[in-house]
């Protein structure tokens, strides 16, 4: 027995059913809720822009446009620690050890 | 749905709209491939996720209210008439029409093959903008094109009652005008705001070949396009409908204006416009592959408008024409006014949409442009019948319509707005730097030249001393404005 519904309950007469979707009555709450979700993300993608260009200024100003415009150049700059490196001047030294840019940090083969 | 006719019928042009939608996704594809070969490879992803995100962003929008536009705005409003009352019932978006519904079989694909119209009128003009334009910015550009300048043409100029056909006699089958005209008129409003990239010009004026980072791609991506235009062209008729009027039962295909037409005659028209193209894009770029693809992208575009009329030889003039004119345009306007279109969209699309346009009037002198609508009087001239008839004049003032009213005016105001407020182009150490570099990083980590640019690096390194010098001085000629002055602003603090 079912208790509560959402829409339909019988396909029985498909000449009589119009909408098939659930909550038939409801469309201009979901159309003003889907708008006002819209309104919201492009708000947010200009929000987010905007810091998004305003950090990397301010990292291209401490390490430098010629660092910046190389490619790769501010990949490995993941921590206050490496930018106040480049900073000082101290060169950025790759070790045997230390993937390359693009690798993958997983072994290839199971430890 | 009582009768096995009439039910096949429909549930046949459900199909074949169905399958147009599906053809016409491999234009945005091309798009997208074009774009991102034509980028330069700090800017490939940044250029990509703009294409991806006109898929959801114009879908919800035309979802919201370009499909409504559509119907309810065929008078104008104001011009033949008001608002088209039964639009509310068939195509807001709270109707029960806008979903699942066993009584309507035909409304949701329809929709889709518009809304794939859409995407593509938006992705013309990503192209003009890649490299240095706010995703933010190209969002609400996208939505402004292909959500409501564009439908609002198609009412207008696409529709057997839109008021530019009734009363001007206005002949756009295959959307010269009203999916390219536009979509280069708004590309072209865009870019003259949002300026070229840094270092296209030189101090005095000379213009510099940024190449694409990949041409093979570029030219698959046109290809792409070629293959999803099969469904364009597709999408722009009824597959079966009586035509015969008083004469009795007569089944054919038709064009959008309901106007009688062949798939057979459409499909010999589209290959010889674009074998036309390719054949004088070819001469005039001196075989450069991706000028010679685009050319045949530029003949198919020139011809459409005629295309469900034109002899096939015709069809071919024509859009040899077009894809010469939108060549040479490009160049010259490029070199004269010193704007970048970065992939030659404004041309290829709004210069030889425009040309068709006019052409199909003079071509097409004296056809019926669609049946008359009571009341309408035509302005310049009826068949015998009564029909509005197609005529030079219309056309002329129809392509200065698509192209300037609704293509470049509202993209240029709307492009004013944000530029005011510093939200439409990057700031310019984040343009050199590549925009894919403080958010994505690289796009081809293994390989490591910093010199892949042909030569560009020098050029971009010059535009460095100036930003280290905290200058916020002249670059490339222009005065920083909107997003490039307030950089500036914040670094001379």
């Amino acid at each position: 027995m079912i208790l509560a519904g959402t829409g339909l309950d019988s396909f029985t007469n498909p000449a009589d059913i119009t909408a098939l979707y659930p909550f038939p009555g409801w469309e201009a709450l979901f159309v003003v809720v889907g708008v006002l979700l819209l309104i919201g993300w492009h708000i947010r993608q200009m929000r987010v822009e905007n810091k998004e260009y305003d950090d990397a200024l301010e990292l291209y100003e401490k390490v430098g446009m010629e660092r910046a415009m190389h490619f790769g150049g501010i990949s490995h700059l993941d921590t206050d620690e490496d930018i106040e490196a480049v900073q000082v001047g101290e060169p950025h030294v790759r070790s045997e050890d230390e993937p390359r840019e693009g690798d993958d940090s997983r072994p290839l083969t199971p430890s | 749905m009582g009768e096995e006719l009439s039910a096949l019928n429909v549930i046949f042009t459900e199909f074949y709209f169905w399958v147009t939608v599906v053809m016409m996704f491999l234009i945005h594809v091309g798009f997208a491939v074009y774009e991102v070969g034509a980028a330069r490879r700090k800017n490939v992803q940044h250029t990509l996720i703009k294409n991806i995100m006109v898929i959801p962003l114009v879908t919800v929008t035309f979802f919201f209210f370009g499909w409504y536009i559509y119907f309810a705005l065929p008078n104008g409003p104001g011009i033949t008439g008001g608002i088209v009352s039964s639009a509310t019932e068939l195509a807001a978006p709270w109707s029960e029409a806008m979903g699942p519904n066993m009584q309507d079989r035909i409304n949701g694909v329809f929709w889709a093959a518009f809304l794939l119209f859409s995407w593509t009128a938006a992705s013309i003009v990503s192209g003009a903008l890649i490299e240095r334009v706010r995703l933010g910015a190209f969002f609400i550009f996208a939505v402004l094109l292909g959500s409501i300048t564009w439908i609002i043409d198609a009412a207008w100029g696409w529709s057997p009652n839109g008021w530019m056909v009734q009363l001007m006699g206005y002949h756009d089958a295959y959307a010269s005008g009203v999916i390219h005209a536009i979509a280069g008129g708004t590309a072209l409003a865009v870019v003259i705001v949002l300026g070229p990239r840094i270092g296209k010009f030189g101090p005095n004026g000379e213009v510099r070949q940024i190449k694409p980072h990949n041409t093979w791609m570029t030219c698959i991506g046109l290809l792409l396009i070629y293959t999803g235009f099969w469904g364009f062209y597709a999408a722009c008729n009824i597959p079966i409908l009586d035509v015969g009027g008083d004469s009795g039962t007569f089944f054919s295909a038709t064009n959008i204006y309901l106007m009688p037409t062949t798939l057979s005659g459409i499909t010999f028209n589209f290959l010889m416009s674009l074998s036309g193209g390719l054949l004088a894009g070819f001469i005039v770029s001196k075989a450069d592959p991706f000028w010679t693809l685009s050319g045949g992208l530029a003949g198919i575009i020139a011809a459409s408008a005629g295309n469900d009329l034109y002899h096939p030889v015709q069809a071919m003039l024509i859009g040899a024409a077009g894809a010469a004119l939108a060549f040479k345009l490009h160049y010259y306007v490029e070199r004269r006014f010193r704007i970048d279109d970065a992939v030659g969209a404004v041309a290829v699309h709004g210069y030889a949409g425009f040309f068709g346009v006019v052409v199909a009037g003079f071509v097409l002198w004296g056809y019926p442009a669609a049946a008359p609508v009571e009341a309408n009087a035509a302005l310049f001239g009826s068949t015998a019948e009564g029909f509005p008839a197609i005529n030079p004049l219309g056309n002329l003032l129809g392509a200065i319509i698509m192209f300037f009213v609704l293509g470049f005016l509202p993209a240029f105001g709307v492009a004013k707005l944000l530029n005011r407020f510093g939200l439409l182009r990057v700031p310019r150490a984040v343009e050199l730097a590549g925009l894919d570099t403080h958010s994505h990083g690289n796009a081809y980590p293994y390989f490591q030249s910093s010199e892949a640019e042909g030569g560009f690096a020098e050029v971009e390194r010059a535009a460095v001393a100036t930003l280290s010098h905290h200058v916020a001085g002249r670059l490339d000629g222009a005065e920083p404005t909107g997003s490039t002055a307030r950089e500036d602003r914040r670094a001379l603090k």
